[in-house]
């Protein structure tokens, strides 16, 4: 009796699809799952879809790779794991390679789920998750629409393109430009080494930076701005709160800042090896040092209860009328 | 009249011209008093210049003096602070050195995730020679050294990212 008891406890905690997997089989198959599971979902290459949906169940269908040794899908309490094993891990060079046949998988979980996806050499699709995303690729794409809780973004080699977004946010790039647009959410960090960057924002504390990468940053009132570059621009558009404490520099790139007319912030612009300074929000104009390639600016602008410092090595600053 | 009586009569007129007064043709005494007391009001004058030239330079002595050791002490207090600056500079441009070598020895057998890592630490190199040179004019700026401190911080995470272990497991 006491075995049976035990047994029965087994199988309700855990259930679980585990099949030794054939080159191209195709998969479709389904758990019950909480309204707020945890999805685990890894593999190595080829396409995937995830959306979330209003049922209690997480269903996965398609088709496998080639090199599929074992599709694993289990449940264990409100944990979901999904992976897929290959039979021999490739470099991340063979990956990149465009003969690789990997999982073509559409998957639907329960859409308040914390959905967790990692993969060396895949394109991703993900779609209306309301708990939390934490998506994670070497070389592929993100599509992403419709998230919210805390999002978080990374791709190496690929683009990441997000709309409808939620919640705070976290993206990063190394070699792919990055677009989002943030609908709410108070905080939104975003870095690139080469791509773009391009994001529209309600948020109110925000990051950015990038080596040789541009920023393009279109934001309503602002309390923290931190952006910084190498050798890219940067282009920020933005109402300041009371409060507000914005900071930009960069080594060679240009900073923009549009800002409205009635701006009330203390301004300290600086440009140290030939860099230079254009105002056009106020009549101040920048200073040149006597001796040295030195530029600055400092200026007021009403009754000013934020700040703004801008600094460049041998960039241009802009501070212009929005 | 005899000659010898004519000549006596012209020395007589001669002797009496002789004893007449010889007197300028006009009053010299005032001209004299006034050389004279001006004269002296000059010298007092001079005098007075002489003690209140003297009591300036004093002033101005001290003044200079204050003024050049205010000079020296902030020449000192900014060529230590330089020299601080720079030191600090050297120290953390050191230490990111070896961090960034330890690190890239440490994933010496991994396989990088992009081919043009290098490269952007290069360009990151590069970035830091260009904020160096600034900072030389200004040791001690701290927007310039935040800045030198982020590109070691990307270097780093620059490194990391493209070697991610976690990515080596999947």
């Amino acid at each position: 009796m006491r075995n049976m008891v035990i047994f029965k406890t087994w199988v309700s905690v855990i259930s679980m699809f585990s099949i030794m997997a054939f080159a191209g089989e195709k998969v479709d198959q389904t758990l019950d799952a909480a309204a707020d599971s945890i999805v685990q979902i890894e593999h190595t290459a080829g396409s995937a879809e995830i959306i979330g949906w209003d049922k209690e169940m997480v269903s996965v269908s398609g088709e496998l790779g080639d090199d599929t040794e074992e599709f694993i899908f289990k449940r264990n309490g409100k944990s979901i794991e999904i992976k897929i094993e290959v039979k021999q891990k490739k470099s991340w060079g063979a990956w990149n390679s465009s003969d690789v046949d990997g999982d073509k998988l559409v998957i639907y979980v329960p859409k308040g789920s914390r959905v967790e996806y990692n993969t060396t050499n895949a394109d991703l699709r993900i779609d209306n998750i309301l708990g939390s995303s934490d998506i994670e690729i070497v070389n592929g794409d993100i599509q992403a629409s419709n998230l919210a809780g805390r999002i978080q973004l990374e791709s190496v080699n690929g683009e990441i393109n997000a709309k409808g977004i939620q919640g705070d946010v976290y993206a990063q790039a190394v070699n792919g430009d990055i677009k989002i647009e943030h609908v709410s959410g108070k905080l939104i960090q975003v870095g690139s080494v080469n791509g773009d960057i391009r994001v529209t924002t309600k948020a109110e504390d925000i990051a950015v930076e990038t080596v040789n990468g541009d920023i393009e940053f279109e934001m309503a009132q602002v309390a923290s701005v931190d952006a910084q570059t190498v050798n890219g621009d940067i282009d920020l558009s933005m109402a300041l709160r009371s409060g507000a404490v914005v900071k930009a520099n960069s080594v060679g790139g240009k900073i923009t800042l549009s800002l409205p007319v009635d701006t009330a912030a203390k301004f300290d612009l600086e440009a140290h090896a030939g860099g230079s300074i254009r105002n056009t929000l106020s009549d101040d104009k920048a200073q040149e040092a006597k001796y040295g390639p030195r530029e600055w600016l400092e200026f007021t602008t009403g009754e000013p209860n934020a700040t703004v410092d801008v600094t460049t090595v041998h960039g241009r600053i802009v501070i212009a009328k929005k | 009249m005899s000659k010898p009586k004519k000549q006596q009569q012209e020395l007589e007129q001669r002797i009496a011209s002789l004893n007449r007064p010889i007197a300028p043709n006009k009053d010299l005494w005032q001209g004299i008093e006034y050389a004279i007391v001006n004269q002296q009001q000059a010298a007092s004058r001079q005098k007075a210049q002489i003690k209140k030239a003297s009591g300036v330079s004093r002033y101005l002595a001290i003044a200079a003096s204050i003024v050049m050791f205010g000079f020296l002490v902030l020449f000192i207090m900014d060529h230590n602070l330089n020299q601080q600056g720079e030191s600090l500079i050297a120290n953390l441009s050191d230490s990111h050195q070896k961090q960034k070598q330890a690190l890239i020895v440490s994933f010496a057998d991994t396989p990088a995730a992009t081919n043009n890592w290098e490269q952007q630490i290069a360009d990151l190199d590069e970035a830091e020679s260009a904020i160096k040179l600034a900072l030389k004019d200004a040791p001690n700026n701290p927007a310039l050294l935040k800045m030198l401190k982020q590109v070691y911080e990307q270097q780093l995470a620059i490194i990391e990212r493209v070697h991610a272990p976690a990515w080596q497991q999947i």
